[in-house]
């Protein structure tokens, strides 16, 4: 049976743009940023995306595709930055992401935006609980047994950092 | 499996995450939970670690509009797509019914008997042509490549001062800036020679940096597109237009997808 594509495009928005969203946060660590990483993933999968046969693969084909962009623009703002110095100020620049609920959840993003990139992409996908390790040693594009040590030494590193915020924030409030 | 590996194992596991209890590698590390109270204490102890991060990533909560952005994108992002620029269309055409075809040879023969080797940059501006993409092009693309901040001629954040600076000097000076340029901030602006005629340049910055050059019509020394046309070269597009006595060129790091539809 043939799905309407454009219901068929709109399911998929729906399933991912969310987690999508928060993948882009956490590499750009920018709210616009990340949602103009999701937007421009889901144009290039409007382009591309027939091209998937396997329809099973869509979804680590949007992360990877994110992520890929994600390093385009990095080049490129780098390029710009050659140009311009300036350029830096205004990519660099943090943008408080909407978070709801707790203190608890403030200090989990905060301690992973401080994570070290190399650990914070695969961190962040782990936790958004989509992929599965292997998943996620694709999309990055590195060994399983690399991710495996990736993991691992960036959960220590976040451990530390969430401990130290933790303690920062319960001093500050005595 | 020694203690230390299935540790290395276990923290793949997310809690509550069914596809990684049903891995085989997690699953066979997780019956050692049974018989090893310290590993399953260790373990109880991430779990608790990781759904407190997770809870806090879960909580981040995307625009609201960000799915109906994503969709109305789409749709116009698809209908831009069907009014693409038109290329300078080729009609194919025989090659033996057509006479000049003969000529081109006997002077390509020439060429190369006679012809000592080009440089590089002359090669490059004709395999630009070829390609259809006007050399002015190819040239703004070699100097944006090669260009640094103190190379400007003026620094200022207002395209009016921008536009003033460069009429007084005699450059030619965008008589107008296209809509959506208009509230973004400028870098500066540079001048270049090309072909013994001047371009200008000023650069807005918003996110990316688009650059506006600006040329006498009358100094054009390429054939001029009738209709608005858009490029890819390298690592940037460019759209190319008209505009009263002016050619215009605005040009963005990216694809064709980079060029907002300014004018």
């Amino acid at each position: 049976m043939e799905t309407d594509p454009e219901l068929n495009f709109e399911d998929i928005v729906s399933a991912y743009y969310q987690p999508l969203y928060r993948f882009g946060y956490s590499l750009a660590k920018n709210e616009h940023e990340a949602g103009d990483l999701a937007q421009q993933t889901f144009f290039i999968y409007a382009e591309k995306g027939s091209a998937i046969r396997d329809k099973s693969k869509v979804k680590s084909w949007l992360f990877t595709t994110l992520y890929r962009e994600f390093l385009r623009r990095r080049r490129k703002d780098e390029r710009m930055s050659s140009l311009e110095p300036e350029m830096l100020e205004v990519v660099g620049g943090s943008v408080e992401p909407h978070i709801r609920r707790s203190l608890d959840a403030h200090l989990a993003v905060e301690a992973l935006e401080e994570v070290d990139e190399v650990y914070r992409h695969p961190l962040a996908l782990f936790y958004l609980k989509d992929l599965s390790y292997k998943e996620i040693a694709e999309i990055l594009d590195v060994p399983i047994g690399t991710i495996m040590s990736r993991l691992s030494r960036g959960k220590a590193q976040l451990r530390d950092i969430f401990k130290r915020k933790e303690t920062e924030t319960s001093d500050s409030a005595h | 499996m020694e203690r230390e590996e299935a540790k290395n194992i276990l923290q793949l596991c997310r809690p509550g995450n069914e596809a990684d209890l049903n891995d085989p590698l997690i699953a066979e590390a997780l019956e050692l939970l049974d018989t090893d109270d310290e590993l399953r204490a260790w373990f109880d102890e991430q779990q608790a670690f990781d759904a407190r991060i997770t809870s806090g990533i879960d909580a981040i909560e995307p625009p609201v509009d960000l799915k109906a952005a994503i969709l109305a994108g789409m749709r116009a992002h698809k209908a831009a797509a069907s009014i693409a620029f038109p290329m300078p269309e080729v009609k194919p055409r025989i090659w033996w019914q057509n006479p000049w075809v003969g000529i081109a040879a006997l002077f390509i023969v020439m060429m190369v008997i006679v012809v000592p080797r080009s440089e590089e940059t002359q090669l490059a501006q004709n395999n630009t042509a070829l390609s259809g993409i006007p050399p002015v092009v190819q040239f703004i693309s070699e100097q944006l490549d090669g260009l640094k901040a103190w190379q400007f001629d003026k620094r200022d954040k207002s395209a009016s001062e921008l536009q003033t600076f460069l009429a007084s000097t005699g450059s030619p000076s965008p008589t107008s800036i296209p809509g959506k340029l208009h509230d973004m901030p400028t870098i500066g602006c540079v001048t270049f020679d090309y072909n013994s005629t001047k371009l200008s340049m000023i650069c807005f910055k918003n996110g990316a940096v688009y650059h506006l050059i600006t040329a006498k019509k009358a100094d054009y020394p390429d054939r001029l597109p009738a209709e608005p046309q858009v490029f890819e070269l390298h690592d940037k597009a460019f759209k190319l237009w008209i505009e009263g006595d002016q050619v215009k060129i605005l040009t963005v790091h990216g694809t064709k997808q980079d060029i907002p539809e300014f004018i």
